[in-house]
């Protein structure tokens, strides 16, 4: 049986008491919705001569909130509707005549496809908006056979290709990539929230993320130290003052006949003595952290920045640039907040709550007990307050958001903004997100101004409980209380209320920071897809023959982009590749260039498989102009030199010449040190390219490939450079891909690309000979030309 | 400077003229259910089923060109008439939010369209009922009709909804940018797999449901 979805015990019921035994059979599918679209259990069984639908709904038993754990609760199934489509084979069918036939039933099945002689035919998938349908054709008839939600969809895909591939061949062969059902949580059975991310945030190993970063904190134990002394001498600071400003004051200062009785003035100077100290080292500390806080985020985002460029193309067309960039800049704030914030923070807070603790008891311990039952609850209450506050705090946050969005919409498409006249429109999509975000500013600081108050006011509350204790106490001199000593046993209160909330606060901050962590180690850990091997072939000298054997790509699974291409070209020769665009020719160039690696064949260099070559040697062997022309920021200079930091002014001003990029660049102030790129000077489509092509003539590659490389230019200049380039390409290979095939007549040879597939290789000549697709594209692009007036 | 004194068709006349959509109508198209299935008869004018051929080559193959120009030489040979006929044809809104009976795009199992239907209740009643019956089917979603709870955790979320026959749950990715306002009381939500969950009205929510998803909105 191929076992699709699982093959549950309650299945197994239901399938029997239709006299379905599990020998026979042949492919198993599970999907969640019936033909009415409603939700529901449905099994879809195939068998030798059948196919089998049961519908029926699925009650999970056991203990509530144990759903988690699918294996471990009772299930049962009860059938509301059964179906079966017999599809038995008519007999004309030579199968059963020739006992091994499987040649003879592969031909029928190559044959027949989408005939009727199979019974069931056109097994397909129907996908709707938020559904599909499996629907067949059996017979002859049509027919919607069961629905499924997306979650299901999947399942039923598999069906239908295993069913498909049993009744064309009656085989039951397996790809075992498709069993591979990652989607969810080994642990505890639930989907991944992200497909791309294999994180369950149920079963997250938080300690073991906190281990791992506690690993990497060494890194930072000197500057977390540093920080955690400077915090341990202002916290003791903080312990002791209150101490000599109250209890010592009042009790030794101002009681007649102590010791330090009316040295008024020497208690002063020690009471300013202290704050001046404090200051000092809170100064201190606060240079400290600045320091290490600078240190620390600049390494933290070098090593995520490094982490990234480390891996392969796929990483980044899989994500989100906007949500990378992001990524490295919150988490490494967030990261840092972890090591040298939050970690003293949290060390210094629980000292100084231990300590106090410690102090109160020794002072008073019934009062001390008072206070540790009292002020948790008011801390508890006070936080039901934070909460709501967070809340609305966060709306606040989303109204920003939405109105910043628009605004930099706004500013970014100035200019369509302008030419469109719509100002006014504009104006007022900001005015109306710029209002709402008032709006929930002010709710916001009306929260604040009555919240705060009303939390001061509980705090104040807990004081005044142990103002009143304490009270009763030192009138009835119960326990030796004295005046000064309650003054001072408020002041330590009034010192555990930061340590409380920043420990409610805390836990926000740490799953924040388990998050960012968790992202941090997944690029850490995270397989460049192509990898360079350790020992490579070392080619010296490169003759640039390039034979690219049965290549076969895909990006995902489902579909091959490039299915089984086999051409080669002769060193120093140029192939030029023809094709619709989204045929597969930019991909082929991509896959020379190892940007990706092939999934099925392999690439040949000299006869050496490009995979045992160093990156180093590929690339500086193999250069490319492609469609997609990146500038940095930086001079002209800077981007021309970008493969080659080493070339000379002379060098640099040759492949500008040869790229036709020279003669703009000397119409420019600057010349070649114009400042180009983001925020500098705007370069036009034609002389962004001219100057991508300067780069790779300056690489002075032996594999040339020009992918579009002239499409953004005027006819006149894309013919000079023309020019140019096939003098350039003279005793180097060169590989073209061009849209206008007049560009590529002079090639040595021509392969043309039709969904992934080779379909024709020739010259120009024989392809116009052939009258194939090739010379259908010619013509049809000459008479455009010549319509418009222009003669080839 | 602001657009006051151009008419509504835009400054240039009307763009109708420019280009021919090619819309169904009752006198043109008949669409015939097979099994539930769609299947279509279209009648066309010679000359128009044969500029629609060249049209079909000339955008794909050469995309500098405009199909204009290749008309000319192309249509000549093919000058058949009859009724084209599609075996099974596809619906598709083109304005889903807004207009659910107007403006549906026909395609065939290529997903080359065949034409529009201006409005559905154009046609006779049966095969109204038969294409109504294919767009609510094909646009189906699961409707919510409370909301039990909703979780956030690490940039997730997690949902616990009633639909009209029981509970259901699921998890949504991103979850800000999964809720769609599809008009200021109608909100659809995308699940991780794609699926789509709709609050037909913001307003028949019941307030303790509606406090779960303010934040979200």
């Amino acid at each position: 049986m191929i076992e699709i979805s699982k093959f549950r015990q309650e299945a197994k019921n239901a399938l029997l008491s239709r006299g379905l035994r599990e020998d026979d059979i042949v492919v198993f599918a599970e999907t969640d919705m019936v033909t009415d679209l409603n939700y529901a259990t449905v099994y879809l069984v195939l068998t030798e001569d059948r196919l089998c639908v049961i519908e029926g709904q699925t009650e999970i038993g056991g203990k509530p909130g144990k759903l988690n754990r699918r294996d471990a609760v009772h299930r049962t199934f009860s059938e509301t509707g059964y179906r079966e489509y017999d599809f038995t084979v008519p007999e004309k069918i030579p199968e059963g005549e020739c006992g091994t036939g499987a040649e003879e039933s592969d031909r029928s099945g190559d044959e027949a496809d989408g005939k009727t002689d199979r019974g069931i035919e056109e097994l397909s998938v129907e996908e709707l908006i938020s559904c599909g349908y499996l629907c067949a054709k059996i017979h002859g008839t049509p027919e919607r056979i069961a629905a499924m939600s997306r979650t299901a969809m999947r399942d039923v895909r598999l069906f239908v290709k295993y069913a498909g591939k049993y009744l064309d061949d009656r085989s039951v062969e397996t790809d075992e990539e498709d069993f591979k059902d990652d989607r969810f949580c080994p642990k505890c059975g639930n989907r991944y929230p992200d497909p791309d991310r294999k994180i369950c945030p149920r079963c997250m190993e938080k300690t073991k993320i906190y281990k791992r970063l506690m690993q990497f904190s060494k890194k930072y134990r000197f500057q977390m130290l540093a920080v955690l002394l400077s915090l341990a001498a202002l916290s003791a600071l903080g312990v002791i003052a209150p101490y000599v400003s109250t209890s010592f004051f009042y009790d030794k200062v101002l009681a007649p006949g102590s010791k330090w009785y009316a040295h008024i003035a020497f208690a002063i100077v020690m009471i300013i003595g202290l704050r001046f100290i404090s200051a000092l080292v809170s100064a201190l500390s606060g240079v400290i952290s600045a320091r290490v806080s600078g240190h620390v985020t600049y390494d933290l985002k070098r090593t995520i920045f490094s982490a990234i460029q480390r891996l392969s193309l796929s990483f980044f067309t899989a994500r989100q640039t906007g949500g990378l960039m992001n990524q490295i800049n919150n988490d490494a704030n967030t990261i840092y907040w972890f090591f040298c914030s939050g970690v003293p923070e949290f060390l210094k807070n629980a000292v100084q709550l231990i300590a106090v603790f410690v102090i109160l008891f020794v002072m008073n311990p019934l009062l001390a007990a008072a206070t540790a039952v009292i002020m948790p609850l008011f801390a508890y209450s006070v936080w039901r307050v934070y909460r709501r506050m967070t809340t609305l705090h966060q709306r606040r946050y989303v109204s920003s958001r939405s109105m910043n969005s628009a605004l930099s919409d706004a500013l970014s498409g100035f200019r369509v903004v302008k030419s469109f006249a719509r100002e006014k429109e504009e104006t007022e999509r900001f005015d109306k997100r710029s209002r709402r975000l008032a709006g929930d500013s002010r709710t916001v600081t009306i929260f604040n101004n009555t919240a705060l108050p009303l939390t001061s006011f509980i705090m104040y509350l807990s004081n005044v409980v142990v103002w009143a204790l304490g009270g009763w106490m030192v009138i009835s001199g119960f326990g030796g209380m004295t005046y000064g000593k309650l003054m001072a046993f408020i002041a330590y209160v009034t010192l555990m209320n930061e340590p409380m909330f920043m420990f409610v606060d805390m836990i926000y901050w740490f799953s924040d920071c388990t998050n960012a962590a968790g992202r941090l180690f997944e690029i850490a850990d995270a397989e460049p897809d192509v990898r360079e091997r350790e020992d490579p072939v070392i080619l010296g000298e490169m003759k640039g023959h390039v034979e690219f054997r049965n290549v076969e790509f895909s990006y995902d699974k489902s579909k091959k982009v490039i299915d089984g291409d086999s051409f080669d070209v002769e060193p120093g020769q140029t192939l030029g590749l023809v094709g619709h665009s989204g045929a597969g020719k930019s991909t082929l160039a991509n896959l020379l260039m190892r940007l990706y690696d092939v999934t099925g064949g392999e690439i040949l260099i000299d006869g050496v498989n490009i995979k045992d070559l160093s990156f180093a040697e590929l690339r500086r062997n193999v250069g490319i102009v492609s469609q997609e022309t990146y500038l940095f920021v930086g001079t002209i200079m800077d981007n021309i030199r970008y493969a080659r930091p080493e070339a000379t002014f002379e060098e640099v001003l040759t492949a500008a010449k040869i790229s036709g990029a020279h003669d703009f660049i000397v119409k420019l102030q600057d010349g070649y040190d114009t400042k180009i790129g983001f925020g500098y000077k705007d370069l036009s489509g034609g002389e962004r390219q001219r100057l991508s092509i300067a780069r790779a003539v300056l690489l002075n590659p032996k594999i040339l490939i020009l992918d579009e490389a002239t499409a953004a230019m005027d006819t006149q200049t894309e013919r000079r450079i023309q020019e140019a380039l096939t003098e350039l390409s003279k005793g180097r290979t060169t590989i073209m891909i061009a849209h206008r095939l007049s560009t590529l007549r002079d090639a040595e040879k021509l392969v043309v690309i039709e969904e992934g597939k080779v379909q024709e290789t020739g010259t120009h000549s024989e392809l116009l000979r052939h009258k194939g697709i090739y010379s259908k594209l010619y013509t049809l692009q000459l008479e455009a030309l010549r319509n418009i007036g222009v003669e080839e | 400077m602001i657009m006051d004194n151009i008419p509504e068709k835009g400054a240039g006349g009307a763009l109708t003229d420019v280009v021919k959509i090619e819309y169904l109508k009752p006198e043109n198209a008949e669409f015939i259910s097979r099994n539930g299935f769609i299947s279509l008869k279209v009648l066309k004018p010679a000359a128009d089923q044969a500029a629609d051929q060249a049209e079909d080559q000339t955008a794909d193959q050469a995309e500098d060109q405009t199909a204009d120009q290749a008309t000319d030489q192309a249509a000549g040979p093919a000058a058949e008439t009859g009724p084209e006929e599609y075996d099974r044809v596809f619906l598709h809104r083109c304005f889903p939010n807004e207009l659910t009976e107007e403006y549906i795009s026909v395609l065939d199992r290529d997903n080359n369209e065949i034409g529009v239907i201006r409005n559905i209740t154009d046609f006779p009643e049966d095969a109204q009922e038969l294409l109504r019956k294919e767009l609510v089917r094909k646009y189906h979603v699961t409707p919510i009709k409370a909301i039990r709870s909703v979780n956030e955790k690490y940039g997730y979320s997690y949902w616990k909804v009633k639909d009209g026959a029981g509970d259901r749950e699921f998890t949504v990715r991103d979850t800000y940018r999964s809720i769609t306002k599809i008009s200021e009381d109608r909100i659809s939500v995308t699940d991780v797999d794609g699926n789509r969950f709709e609050i037909p009205s913001l307003k028949a929510l019941d307030p303790g449901s509606r406090k779960k998803i303010d934040m979200f909105l």
